[in-house]
């Protein structure tokens, strides 16, 4: 693209502009992000409670998380919820996306219906639910005692049911709306091949819609696993508002490894652990969503 | 959304019956809004009604009272307003800096793009909880504990809105018109506020839309910065509205109402940019 001197004058300024662009971000992106991440993993090796801090490189933190029942119980809680309500959720989505793509009549206005509970904030999704399920004047008891059925202990027994009744009433309907822009992303000459080619709806289903709407299947379970690693909100409201309570059977039930690190930094202020904590929730999000990643469209320039 | 339909016939119903299929889809429409139905109902009980031991279908006399104690006799609009300042300023901060950053990835070749592009993108996978501890002993240091920009800034490194801007200006923006504005002399500033800015305008409305609906309902680290009831956001606030029983009980009607009233700027603003919203959130699960 040689223009002249004048061309030549671009060219050779054009490659300080980039920086320039990138200057403010990476400011922000140094300060509070690479920082904290390192000094994050550096105190991790310390010990470092409020008001008293010993450098001295150590193992201790983490050797602690191996007989932390607290929080391989919280581990076991997004086990479950990752192997429940995310592939119910997902499964949900592609059904419903399907269904008003391939044309039900009213399609649209179905799904800003489902889409209606993402644009609530997780506070309110779960003071909803809470309201509703509360066991002493929640109306889903008040529902099934009208009708002639026992009530249930929602907020108790059930609590796990109802947390990742409150996740999935929060997420499915924005799943279907990216499912949906994932499907009217395919090229529709595939489909007319297909159609003279004489293959069936649910074959041509299986052999190129799936296929073709990977990427965007491998997004949303990477999102919806990148959110159960960092579940916090939810759980916090359906406890009362409270992460302090970890101590009752209840609680245990949906207490969350955030929810503990959180507890661990902001209420017992030991600063270390929680940094060794949330470096053991990181590999674990980080090994669980990688390969999932790496196949989706994002990530690519 | 479904210009391209591509079977027009009702496949559906012939494989499972249209009554089935439209059955569970109104129950599932049933299942998302019949919450926000009950929870209004209920915003329109006495306070003793809402905790009426068997619960209650209706209130023996609707009422506003709630709305009122909550607009005029709470710290509720503080909370409202705490919460537009920092949505507002994070989407302003964020989508600001996070267009930079896309023009120089969409426009530019230069060494390590690519690398750092996929450390930014890299940058989701890291969950916030890992950087909390680090941030909160920052923010001490910075004085910025308890302040607006305390919520605002550290949560502005945004990985979606840059990968986002950078696919929208890649295609909104064409190098033609970049580079011919160049040959006539208009400074890369003025190429940026007046060419790219404008042409890239439906994309940043679509993240602004996105993020300020995010900034909105954030929770976990304003929950860390904020410290005393002035400076909390609505999220913030209203779990400290106990319904515990045995605590302040007394305040549910608060948060019920307050929790129900925190739905509408974000659902009228879902309403009036529906387009630009659905562009926002598919952004990342649909290459281009």
């Amino acid at each position: 693209m040689s223009r002249g001197r004048s061309g030549k004058r671009i060219r050779d300024l054009s490659k300080a502009y980039p920086f320039i662009y990138l200057l403010p971000f990476l400011i922000l992106f140094s300060l509070f992000f690479a920082y904290p991440m390192i000094h994050s993993l550096y105190i991790s090796f310390t010990r470092y409670k409020i008001g008293e801090f010993d450098p001295t490189f150590t193992l201790r933190n983490y050797e602690r998380i191996l007989g932390d029942s607290l929080f391989w119980n919280g581990f076991t809680v997004l086990l479950m919820i990752g192997a429940i309500q995310l592939p119910i959720t997902v499964l949900m989505s592609l059904a419903l996306a399907a269904i008003t793509y391939h044309g039900i009549r009213g399609g649209k206005i179905f799904n800003i219906g489902y889409f209606t509970p993402t644009v609530s904030s997780l506070v309110v999704a779960a003071t909803i639910w809470a309201a509703i399920l509360n066991p002493a004047y929640g109306i889903l008891n008040h529902l099934l005692r009208s009708v002639g059925l026992p009530p249930q202990d929602w907020l108790g027994r059930l609590i796990q049911i109802s947390l990742m009744n409150v996740i999935n009433w929060r997420w499915f309907g924005w799943y279907v709306v990216i499912v949906f822009a994932g499907m009217s992303a395919i090229p529709i000459d595939l489909y007319e091949s297909a159609k003279i080619d004489g293959s069936g709806r649910i074959k041509t289903f299986r052999r190129i819609t799936l296929p073709l709407l990977q990427p965007t299947l491998m997004y949303i379970i990477f999102v919806s696993i990148i959110s159960v690693v960092n579940l916090f909100a939810e759980p916090y409201i359906m406890l009362g508002g409270s992460t302090f309570s970890s101590q009752t059977a209840r609680s245990r039930l949906i207490y969350t490894p955030v929810m503990y690190l959180y507890d661990v930094a902001f209420r017992y202020f030991n600063f270390g652990y929680s940094a060794a904590l949330s470096w053991i929730v990181f590999i674990i999000g980080f090994l669980s969503s990688f390969l999932v990643l790496r196949k989706s469209a994002f990530m690519r320039i | 959304m479904g210009k391209n339909r591509v079977h027009k016939t009702r496949d559906w119903q012939k494989i499972i019956g249209l009554p089935v299929v439209f059955g569970t889809m109104s129950f599932l429409l049933f299942y998302c809004l019949a919450p926000y139905v009950w929870f209004f109902i209920m915003t329109l009980m006495k306070p003793q009604e809402m905790m009426s031991p068997l619960g209650r279908f209706l209130p023996e006399s609707p009422s506003l009272e709630n709305y009122s104690i909550l607009f005029f006799d709470s710290i509720y609009p503080r909370w409202m307003l705490n919460s537009v300042l920092a949505s507002a300023g994070y989407t302003v901060v964020t989508v600001l800096v996070s267009a930079l950053a896309a023009y120089a990835f969409a426009r530019f070749e230069f060494r390590g793009k690519r690398l750092l592009f996929m450390v930014i993108m890299g940058t989701v996978m890291v969950p916030f909880a890992t950087l909390v501890v680090p941030l909160y002993i920052e923010l001490i240091q910075y004085g910025l504990m308890n302040t607006y920009a305390g919520v605002i800034i550290p949560p502005t490194v945004n990985a979606f809105t840059i990968y986002y801007l950078v696919a929208y200006m890649s295609s909104a923006v064409p190098k033609d018109l970049v580079e011919s504005a160049l040959i006539d002399g208009s400074s890369e500033l003025k190429i940026f506020a007046r060419i790219v800015m404008p042409l890239a305008l439906p994309g940043l409305a679509a993240m602004a839309v996105t993020n300020f609906v995010g900034a909105w309902n954030e929770f976990f680290w304003p929950l860390i910065v904020l410290r005393t009831p002035e400076m909390y956001t609505i999220p913030v606030g209203l779990p400290t509205w106990s319904t515990i029983p045995g605590t302040t009980t007394m305040e549910v009607h608060k948060q019920v109402t307050g929790a129900f009233v925190a739905n509408f700027p974000t659902v009228v603003l879902f309403a009036v940019s529906l387009k630009y919203y659905i562009k926002g959130i598919t952004a990342g699960a649909v290459k281009g």
